[in-house]
C-alpha cells in the first residue's frame, strides 16, 4: 500500500498541508482521506514529519543559544577575573612603591648622599720641591693636617693651594673652614676651581645640615650642561636629595 | 558577571515563544533572573555549576513546551514557574540516579495542575527525543535539505545553490526520498507511531 504513494502524490500531499490547493482540489482531496485510510495515515505521517523537523531545529537553536550565552559568560567572567588580578596586582606594585618611599623617607639622611662623594684628587709634579708640592704631596698621602700646617706658610696660595686647603678642612670634617673656603674659591673667575668648589660646596652644606642652601647649588649644576659636575649629578641623588629637602 | 538589565515583560516571553522567534536576548534574561536560585538549589542538594547548567537549559525546553501548548496559565511570574520547572527537574534527575526518596514536601509551587503539566510535558519530550533520534538516523545531506526547506522555508531554488545539486529536480526528488525514509522510520515504529497521535490530522 505504502509503494502507491509516488512523487505526484507526496507533492500534492505537501501542498494539501502547506494550504496551497484551491478550495475545490482541498475538498476533493479532504473527500479522498475519508474514503481512504492509507492516504489518511500518509498525510498524517507527512505532517507528523515535518512538525518533528520543525521541532528539532527549534529545539537545536534553543540549545545553542543557551550553549553561546554560557560561553559568553564564561569569557565575561575571564575578562572580569583578569581585571581584578591586574587591578590586584596593580594595588600590590603602588603598595610596594609607597612602602618603599616610606621606608627610604623614614631612613633618608645627609650622609647618603656623601657616601656617593669621590674626593678631590690632586696631582703632584715629579721633582717640585716648593712647598706647595709639599703641600699636595701631604694631601696625597691623606696628612691633612700638614697639608694644613703648609698651607699656612704660603704667603700667596694658588687657587689650587686654596682648594687642597679647603678639601682639607672638609675631609677633617672642619666643615665651617671648608665652606668658607668653598665660597672663596666659588667666587673666583677660574671656571675650574670655581665649578669644583661649587659642587664640593653643596656636599659641605649637606654635612652641616643645610640642606636647603645644598639643594639650591645642586638645582643650578642641574639646569647648567656646561656645568663640569653636571654629569655627576645623577637623578638618583636628586631624588635623595628630594627626600632629606622635604624631611627637613 | 555582567547584570542583565531586564528588557522583557512576562506576555512578551510568551509571545515570542509562540512565534518561534529568536530567543536568545529572553533567554539571557531568564538566565540572569533565575539561575542563581537554581544554583543554590541543586548545591543544596548535593549538584554543582555543571548540574545547574544541564537543568536550566532541560527547563528552558520544558518551558516553552508547557508555554506552546498552552499550560503555563500565568497564575505566577515566569520567574517563579521556571525556578519551580528547574527544582522538579533537579528532584526527578536525583530520584533517577540515586534512587532517593521522593520528598513528601511540597518545595516550590502551590499551583495544583503544575506537577501534572509539568511532568506530562516531561513524558511527552520524552516520547518526542525518540522521533529526533530517528531524525538523527537520516544522514547529514537529508537532515540538511529537510532543515533548509521545513525549518528555515528556503525555496528550492536557494537550496540548490547552497548544496551543489544539479537542478531543482534533483532536489525535489531528494526530498521526496529523505521525507519517505522518515515517514517509512516514523511508520515502523510502533511506540512512536502512539507518540505522535497529538500531530495526527483531523
Amino acid at each position: 500500500m505504502k509503494d502507491q504513494f509516488n512523487f505526484e502524490q507526496f507533492e500534492e500531499i505537501e501542498s494539501y498541508l502547506a494550504g496551497s490547493l484551491s478550495q475545490s482540489k482541498k475538498e476533493y482531496f479532504e473527500q479522498q482521506m475519508k474514503k481512504n485510510k492509507t492516504l489518511h495515515e500518509e498525510t498524517s505521517a507527512i505532517h507528523s514529519a515535518q512538525q518533528l523537523i520543525k521541532d528539532y531545529c527549534y529545539e537545536e537553536e534553543v540549545k545553542e543559544s543557551f550553549q553561546k550565552m554560557l560561553r559568553e559568560q564564561d569569557v565575561e567572567k575571564r575578562i572580569h577575573f583578569g581585571y581584578y588580578y591586574m587591578r590586584l596586582a596593580a594595588v600590590f606594585i603602588a603598595g610596594l612603591i609607597v612602602a618603599s618611599i616610606g621606608i627610604q623617607f623614614a631612613t633618608i639622611h645627609p650622609q647618603d648622599l656623601l657616601s656617593d662623594l669621590q674626593p678631590y684628587e690632586a696631582s703632584v709634579k715629579r721633582g717640585d720641591v716648593t712647598a706647595e708640592a709639599s703641600m699636595q704631596a701631604a694631601y696625597q698621602e691623606q696628612d691633612y693636617k700638614t697639608c694644613l700646617k703648609l698651607y699656612q706658610n704660603l704667603e700667596a696660595p694658588t687657587l689650587q693651594a686654596q682648594m687642597l686647603s679647603a678639601q682639607a678642612h672638609f675631609n677633617l670634617h672642619q666643615t665651617r673652614q671648608a665652606v668658607q673656603q668653598f665660597q672663596g674659591l666659588r667666587a673666583s673667575d677660574h671656571v675650574f676651581y670655581s665649578q669644583i668648589a661649587e659642587w664640593y660646596l653643596a656636599f659641605a652644606y649637606l654635612e652641616t645640615g643645610e640642606i636647603k642652601e645644598a639643594k639650591q647649588i645642586f638645582d643650578s649644576i642641574k639646569q647648567n650642561p656646561d656645568h663640569l659636575m653636571h654629569s655627576e649629578y645623577s637623578t638618583w641623588m636628586e631624588w635623595k636629595l628630594k627626600l632629606l629637602h622635604w624631611k627637613s | 558577571m555582567k547584570v542583565f538589565k531586564k528588557k522583557f515583560s512576562d506576555q512578551e516571553i510568551i509571545k515570542a515563544i509562540v512565534d518561534n522567534q529568536k530567543l536568545d536576548d529572553y533567554i539571557k534574561q531568564l538566565f540572569s533572573d533565575c539561575f542563581a536560585s537554581v544554583t543554590r538549589f541543586v548545591g543544596k542538594y548535593y549538584g554543582n555549576k555543571e548540574d545547574a547548567e544541564d537543568i536550566f537549559q532541560n527547563a528552558l525546553l520544558v518551558f516553552i513546551d508547557l508555554v506552546k501548548k498552552d499550560r503555563f496559565r500565568g497564575e505566577s511570574s515566569i520567574k517563579t514557574y521556571f525556578i519551580a520547572i528547574c527544582k522538579h527537574l533537579w528532584m526527578n534527575e536525583r530520584k533517577k540516579k540515586y534512587n532517593e526518596q521522593q520528598r513528601e514536601e511540597k518545595y516550590f509551587y502551590s499551583q495544583p495542575q503544575f506537577e501534572e503539566d509539568v511532568e506530562l510535558t516531561i513524558h511527552e519530550r520524552e516520547k518526542r527525543q525518540g522521533l529526533f533520534e530517528l531524525f538523527e538516523k537520516l544522514g547529514p545531506t537529508c537532515k540538511e535539505i529537510l532543515i533548509q526547506f521545513y525549518f528555515y522555508e528556503k525555496p528550492i531554488k536557494e537550496i540548490l545553490e547552497c548544496l551543489n545539486y544539479e537542478n531543482e529536480q534533483v532536489v525535489r526528488n531528494k526530498k521526496y526520498k529523505c521525507m519517505k525514509k522518515l515517514t517509512d522510520m516514523i511508520r515502523n515504529d510502533s511506540t512512536i507511531m502512539s507518540a505522535i497521535k497529538n500531530y495526527l490530522v483531523s
